[in-house]
């Protein structure tokens, strides 16, 4: 009778087979971080969450910084159109990391994610907001705004203070209108 | 050359090496963005189309009986021509009334400083959140009109408004 015993052949060959799968394990791992790192950001689409509104608020500092340096040479942009005739440069006007979400400027107005309150000057409250953005899509309602003493951009979420800073910021520039216009009336013009 | 005994398992490793790698990359790292809007919680809480069709009607019969507009929407409530539930989102007072009290702002802005002589298509009543299911905005235009606006149309028209009333306002030098 014949007896087949192999247990020892394959224990030998066990060894090298395992140490080939590790191997090939970290050259995987390798290769996979290499993709994360040099391809990902320039390959797959970015993500569309917290951190690319962030990008916003920055860019919105940047913008915002604009506006008070023509301030401080004497000229108020009374719109983004001024700040744009002036020389800023276009793709201050958009956020980076707004992607597509917010579309083309409509017909005959500039290209901008943002929006600006001018007559805000020396001597006003803080609060109302000098630059703003929309809320964000559906189910992200982060909302920047840029107070007129350009500390930095604050970040608001709950929709009711959303609709809280512009209205604030609007019944602020009614109250300064009111008082613009008397005086015109005043100067007869 | 390496031989099919050795070729196995390298392959194998590297597969499974990557598979791992990227699957926490992608599932850890960074979720998949979303496709759709998604309703959540976070879903901003805005006033219907109707609420803004409604609101505009009080502001003109408001001005029809004092020959100005009001200075705040509540002046609508005060003289009886406007439920206050019509200055905010429904769902909001479905879902929280008992935090409702809490939340007295209105789900929709109004720009009081309009005056009926500035042009007619500048903006005298808008949301600027999108409720659930919507891709537009609401507003009311100075001639009171109600428009359906796009991000970027709302944006524009938003500037143009605020382009107005600024000019009328003397500037003075911040420091």
């Amino acid at each position: 009778m014949t007896i087949h015993n192999r247990t020892p052949s394959r224990g030998t060959s066990l060894a090298p087979t395992l140490a080939w799968l590790g191997g090939g394990i970290a050259v995987g791992i390798l290769a996979g971080l290499a993709f994360i790192f040099f391809a990902a950001d320039h390959v797959l689409p970015r993500p569309r969450g917290g951190d690319s509104v962030a990008g916003c608020s920055e860019h919105l500092a940047d913008l915002a910084n604009e506006v008070w340096r023509g301030y401080n040479q004497g000229h108020r942009a009374d719109s983004l159109d001024d700040l744009r005739v002036r020389g800023t440069a276009m793709d201050l006007f958009r956020c980076p990391a707004a992607g597509n979400e917010h579309g083309h400027a409509s017909a005959g107005g500039l290209a901008t994610d943002y929006v600006y309150a001018p007559g805000i000057g020396e001597g006003d409250a803080i609060e109302p907001p000098l630059l703003f953005e929309l809320p964000s899509n559906h189910g992200q309602t982060l909302f920047h705004v840029m107070p007129r003493d350009l500390t930095q951009p604050t970040e608001v979420r709950d929709s009711s203070q959303i609709h809280g800073h512009v209205q604030h910021l609007n019944d602020y520039l009614t109250a300064q209108r009111e008082r613009g216009l008397a005086e015109k009336m005043r100067e007869g013009r | 050359m390496l031989d099919k005994s050795q070729q196995t398992p390298l392959s194998l490793g590297i597969l499974i090496g990557l598979a791992v790698t990227l699957a926490v990359y992608f599932g850890v790292v960074r979720p998949a963005p979303a496709t759709q809007a998604a309703p959540t919680q976070q879903d901003g809480f805005a006033v219907s189309g109707t609420a803004c069709m409604a609101i505009a009607r009080a502001i003109e019969t408001y001005e029809s009986r004092h020959q100005r507009r009001p200075g705040r929407l509540a002046d609508l409530v005060d003289a009886q021509l406007l439920r206050a539930s019509a200055l905010h989102d429904e769902r909001r007072l479905a879902d929280s009334p008992p935090t409702y009290k809490k939340r007295p702002m209105n789900d929709v802005v109004y720009f009081p400083s309009l005056r009926r002589f500035d042009a007619p298509d500048l903006i005298l009543l808008c949301t600027l959140v999108l409720r659930e299911g919507e891709t537009h905005y609401h507003a009311v235009t100075n001639d009171g009109g109600y428009r359906t606006l796009s991000r970027a149309e709302l944006i524009t028209a938003l500037n143009r408004t605020y382009t107005a009333i600024g000019k009328d306002i003397p500037w003075q030098k911040m420091e």
